[in-house]
């Protein structure tokens, strides 16, 4: 019977089949690790590459937020409401009344972590020694405290505690004035709705520093109600807004947006309240979208270059193969497949080490603090952002190029002829 | 030389080898000489269309004036000095100013405005006021019907104050001599927008600066300023510190842009840090690149070395061959790679890349990403290129030098 | 040179009705005599304020009418650039005419902290009224041929000085130096009374010279060359069209 021998052929061959299969990636896996070296730097390349460039992201990515959060936080908020009309001359006329019911309709609205009220207008400070012109402004200590950094920068003395009387400068027109803690400043305004002019005394309670210059030369701060009372006025000038979520400020098809902008009020995010940042914003990431192109193709053209060489170094081993009977087909996979081992190892070690880099950096921080940065301060160190689709793309297309730029080397490869490939030149 | 035949010999013996080598490390130099051209030029376009706008390269001041200006602190015999100045081939525009903070009285409100007085066409051969008409006629010396110096008044100003081309404006100051300084100008022009730099200033011409804060007794041509206009922004700490030299001991401070627009200036160093990383990180990868295919050609060589040290080449003659060839290597890619890059990089300075959407800051208009040409642009990446050729093929030039043939020839 | 100055140098225009010896011993009394001494219920005077600043120095001579505490008028004599310059100061608010350029301009409240015609004196003090007595503690020293008086404020006074004293001379019961101190303690100003005339009847000191400690090369000193006192003023002295007047 025929049986038992087709049988017996059927599966020798189909043995014969998986063993080749299995064969091959032996093959590729063993031939990866007998030239250890030539595989080291190879996958040292192309993890170190991947590795740079998201770094790279993670970097700009944190300097940007790091630019967006100094501007926002430090006192502008996120969003203001002012009453239609307040911010072209700042005219103190033109306040937010009915203030309790807003801050209630505030207090509904889920996106708005905190708000913070303030009176603000142009004064004259005078001490025993100097007369300087400054912006006062009248805030809640605490509310305020939860929208902008004016309790942190303090450098001296203490915070605003809602006691008449108290009053806290910034340090350079505390020297301007030639006053320190306890000195006496009183200010001049004039009185809304009228002009008469308002005169109140103050003790210097507290210094701050924000680090920028218009800021410590041209602010201080006093209490909310004496603010208001100095003015003589029942409402305010604006509302800070500090959001949940940053882009938060950038999303307008929120409720509140719509709310909040009526015809009293009007409700700005940052963006459009400092355009100028906005602008520069967009210049950076503009100039890092060409250097994130270039720096790609620098990597494919490592990546591809270190794959041809090693490849192309190996002609004679290749020769051998052939010479003992691999087939063409075969010892292209060959070679495809340890270039996806190849491209596997280093992708993955490349997001590990990334991966720990730029945690780290998101940590730590690094620290940029003596140097302004368009007109703001950074004092704060720049975070790196980790962004997964950042991570999963990079690593996909790294893999990707690996295994293409493999095709046309093995392509070669296979189509060895064994005697020239064998002749071994010196 | 027989080394340098060797090296080149080699070099042309394995092409497939050598080509790839030059590819990678030519690559690299292109792409760096490419970032670098960018960065760069937009750095150089940023500050050339900011100084432009009204503080020019160079400024000119009496003694402490630019940390604390005051009425009293001018320049004296002005004139004198801005004919000298004009002499110089590096000039292309001095403009001289007359600075008075003011009161600014229109119809029925009063506001503070920092008045300048100004030398019309010099100051529109050296800042791009004129261009920031946005109403009106630019400014001349000519009195009005009525008898008015004409001035120019900010957008800001002006929207405050409720008035218009052809409307009177009060200005209210001291003068030099203490007196009340007043007079009444007719509007010609309004400069500017919200939030342009000029939008709280008014500008009159200088000989009516002088009337109105009584400076015309005494010394005739003294102004606060000098704002200079040189070929490139590059120059002007140069230029600045040699015409502080040519002028000794007198009490003028001479200033580059960088000291008087020095938070803009610090903005921008903080920013070409941050690119600094980035820049690292791509020198970095074409190091890399560098090593990876310089390490890799020589260590296949080895037997081919054996062969060298067997038939009697001196060690040292090895080491220098294969020095040699990487660095022929990368003198090549270099060339090439500057073949490549500089029509590039011409076209980038002249041209750019135009952005999708142009970037307002501050009034000034930018629509393009400018590439720049310079010697820092072509060097850089040739010294990078060359030096990291040259440091990586050091070990495995040593390594080859030493080896024993036997071993050498056994290797696979 | 703006300064901000308590005590009135242009209450010194309004002078008390009379003048009488007073050997009351009292301090608060003593200041009530000082306060009052620069009150009266009208005054005609002409001045000459001479200026001195490290960059210039300019002697203007005015005429000033004056009304109880509220209105006060000023005119410019000479020199001729500034002949005609006025200001009028009705309650708390002040004009200023500019006979050059022939406009009225309101002084706003950002200038009223600035310096009157360049001088060391505010347009704030032309304005504010201060009553001393009622805004300090005072109490008295016996000191050789004076007293001196020292002004402490009281709790809800707006002012920068941390302390103010006056040497009065016992016999004529003049001022002869008034002082004011910062919160340190340290003299930031002084004011010199001297040469005692007698204006139609009233004894007072007729130069009175401003002093800023703080700053090298800054005086100003006041003249009075002619006074009168509680005359009749009429209605119109007043008024923005006297700002304008030919005179």
């Amino acid at each position: 019977m025929m049986n038992n021998q087709t049988l017996l052929t059927i599966t020798n061959k189909q043995n014969t089949h998986r063993n080749n299969t299995g064969l091959v990636s032996r093959l590729a896996k063993r031939s990866i690790f007998r030239n250890t070296r030539r595989t080291l730097l190879t996958v040292l390349l192309i993890s170190c590459s991947l590795t740079a460039i998201l770094f790279t992201d993670a970097f700009v990515r944190g300097m940007v937020n790091t630019m967006v959060k100094i501007s926002t936080q430090t006192f502008l908020g996120e969003g203001q409401i002012h009453q239609k009309g307040f911010r072209e001359a700042n005219d103190i006329d033109l306040y937010i009344k009915d203030t309790p019911r807003l801050y209630q309709q505030l207090d509904t609205v889920s996106e708005i972590q905190a708000y913070a009220p303030r009176v603000l207008a142009g004064a004259m400070t005078s001490s025993s020694e100097n007369v300087a012109s400054a912006i006062i402004y009248g805030v809640d200590a605490n509310k305020e405290a939860s929208v902008s950094k004016l309790k942190l920068a303090m450098t001296q003395g203490d915070y605003l505690s809602g006691v008449d009387g108290e009053i806290i400068l910034g340090e350079q027109l505390a020297d301007l004035l030639e006053i320190s803690l306890g000195d006496r400043l009183v200010v001049t305004v004039s009185e809304a709705h009228g002009g008469d002019l308002s005169q109140a005394l103050f003790r210097v309670s507290g210094l701050f520093s924000f680090n920028e210059r218009t800021m410590d030369i041209g602010m201080a701060f006093i209490n909310l109600s004496q603010g208001q009372t100095l003015l003589n006025i029942t409402g305010v000038h604006e509302i800070a807004l500090r959001l949940q979520e940053l882009n938060q400020a950038d999303d307008k098809t929120l409720a509140f947006w719509t709310v909040l902008n009526t015809e009293q009020l009007e409700t700005l995010s940052w963006q459009e309240l400092v355009p100028q940042l906005s602008s520069m914003l967009a210049m950076t990431e503009y100039s890092t979208l060409i250097v994130s192109v270039i720096m790609y193709l620098l990597v494919c053209l490592g990546l591809i270059n270190t794959m041809f060489m090693s490849i192309f170094e190996r002609q004679t081993e290749f020769g051998i193969l052939l010479a003992i009977g691999t087939r063409s087909k075969q010892l292209f996979y060959q070679i495809m497949l340890e270039g996806l081992f190849i491209g596997l190892l280093s992708v993955v070690l490349g997001l590990l080490l990334a991966l720990v880099l730029c945690y780290w950096g998101s940590i730590v921080g690094i620290d940029y603090s003596e140097l302004e940065m368009s007109g703001l301060t950074l004092n704060e160190p720049i975070y790196l952002v980790l962004d997964v689709s950042s991570f999963a793309l990079m690593g996909l297309a790294t893999l990707a190029i690996t295994l293409i730029s493999c095709i046309y080397p093995a392509l070669h490869a296979a189509r060895l002829q064994p005697s020239s490939a064998m002749r071994k030149t010196l | 030389m027989l080394i340098l035949k060797l090296a080149f010999r080699n070099i042309l013996r394995n092409r497939r080898r050598s080509l790839l080598t030059l590819l990678s490390m030519g690559g690299g130099f292109f792409l760096l000489c490419l970032t670098l051209s960018m960065s760069e030029g937009s750095y150089s376009n940023i500050i050339n269309i900011f100084t432009q706008d009204h503080t020019g390269h160079v400024q000119i001041h009496r003694g402490n004036y630019l940390e604390r200006p005051s009425l009293y602190k001018t320049i004296p015999h002005a004139n004198k000095l801005i004919s000298k100045l004009e002499q110089q081939e590096d000039v292309i525009g001095v403009a001289p100013r007359i600075y008075g903070p003011s009161l600014a009285y229109g119809k029925n409100k009063t506001f503070p405005a920092q008045v300048i007085g100004i030398d019309p066409q010099r100051e529109a051969q050296t800042t791009r006021l004129e261009n920031k008409i946005k109403t009106g006629r630019y400014l001349t010396n000519q009195r009005s019907n009525e008898g008015y110096f004409p001035a120019m008044i900010g957008f800001s100003l002006a929207k405050n104050l409720q008035l218009n081309i052809g409307d009177e404006l009060v200005l209210i100051s001291q003068g030099i001599d203490g007196s009340i300084a007043n007079d009444i100008f007719e509007i010609t022009a309004i400069v500017g927008d919200a939030s342009s730099y000029e939008r709280m200033n008014v500008y009159i011409g200088l000989s009516a600066m002088r009337e109105f804060l009584s400076m015309q007794v005494g010394e005739k041509s003294q102004v606060h300023e000098l704002a200079i206009i040189l070929a490139s922004q590059n120059q002007a700490r140069g230029f600045a510190l040699k015409t502080q030299q040519q002028l000794g001991n007198s009490d003028l401070s001479v200033q580059p842009w960088q000291v008087v627009e020095s938070s803009f200036y610090n903005s921008m160093q903080a920013d070409k840090k941050g690119s600094y990383v980035s820049m690292g990180i791509i020198i970095f990868i074409v190091s890399i690149g560098v090593l990876n295919t310089i390490l890799m050609g020589t260590l296949e060589r080895t037997r081919e070395f054996g062969v060298l040290k067997a038939i009697g080449t001196r060690p040292l003659a090895v080491f220098n061959l294969i020095m040699l060839e990487s660095f022929v290597l990368a003198i090549v890619s270099c060339i090439i790679g500057l073949v490549l890059a500089l029509p590039v990089c011409i076209w980038l300075a002249s041209s750019g890349i135009p952005m999708p959407e142009p970037i307002d800051m501050g009034g000034i208009i930018f629509d393009t990403m400018l590439g720049e040409v310079s010697w820092f642009v072509v060097l850089l990446p040739s010294i990078v290129v060359i030096s990291s050729t040259l440091l990586v093929s050091f070990i495995p030039a040593i390594r080859a030098a030493k080896i024993s043939p036997l071993k050498a020839l056994q290797a696979v | 040179m703006l300064k901000l100055l308590l005590s009135t140098f242009f209450s010194l225009c309004l002078l008390s009705l009379s003048f009488s010896v007073f050997a009351d011993d009292d301090a608060a009394a003593l200041l009530v005599k000082m306060d009052e001494l620069f009150r009266s219920k009208s005054s005609v005077a002409t001045m000459k304020m001479q200026i001195i600043t490290p960059n210039w120095q300019r002697t203007l001579e005015m005429q000033s009418w004056t009304r109880g505490m509220d209105d006060t008028f000023i005119r410019v004599l000479s020199p001729r650039k500034d002949r005609g310059v006025a200001t009028l100061k009705i309650d708390k608010e002040m004009w200023n005419y500019f006979p050059k350029i022939n406009k009225v301009i309101k002084v706003p409240p950002s200038m009223m902290m600035g310096s009157w015609m360049g001088s060391d004196f505010t347009n704030d003090d032309l304005v504010r009224e201060v009553s001393l007595v009622k805004e300090y503690e005072v109490s008295k020293k016996v000191e050789g041929d004076n007293y001196r008086l020292t002004l402490i404020p009281k709790e809800n006074t707006v002012t920068v000085w941390g302390k103010i004293e006056f040497i009065v001379n016992q016999q004529t019961l003049l001022p002869i130096e008034q002082s004011y101190f910062n919160e340190k303690g340290v003299k930031v100003r002084s004011m010199e009374f001297s040469d005692i005339r007698d204006f139609n009847g009233k004894k007072m000191p007729a130069i009175m010279t401003m002093i800023p400690l703080n700053k090298t090369g800054h005086k100003t000193v006041i003249e009075y060359v002619e006074a009168e006192f509680d005359i009749e003023l009429g209605d119109n002295v007043f008024t923005l069209r006297n700002l304008q007047k030919r005179f």
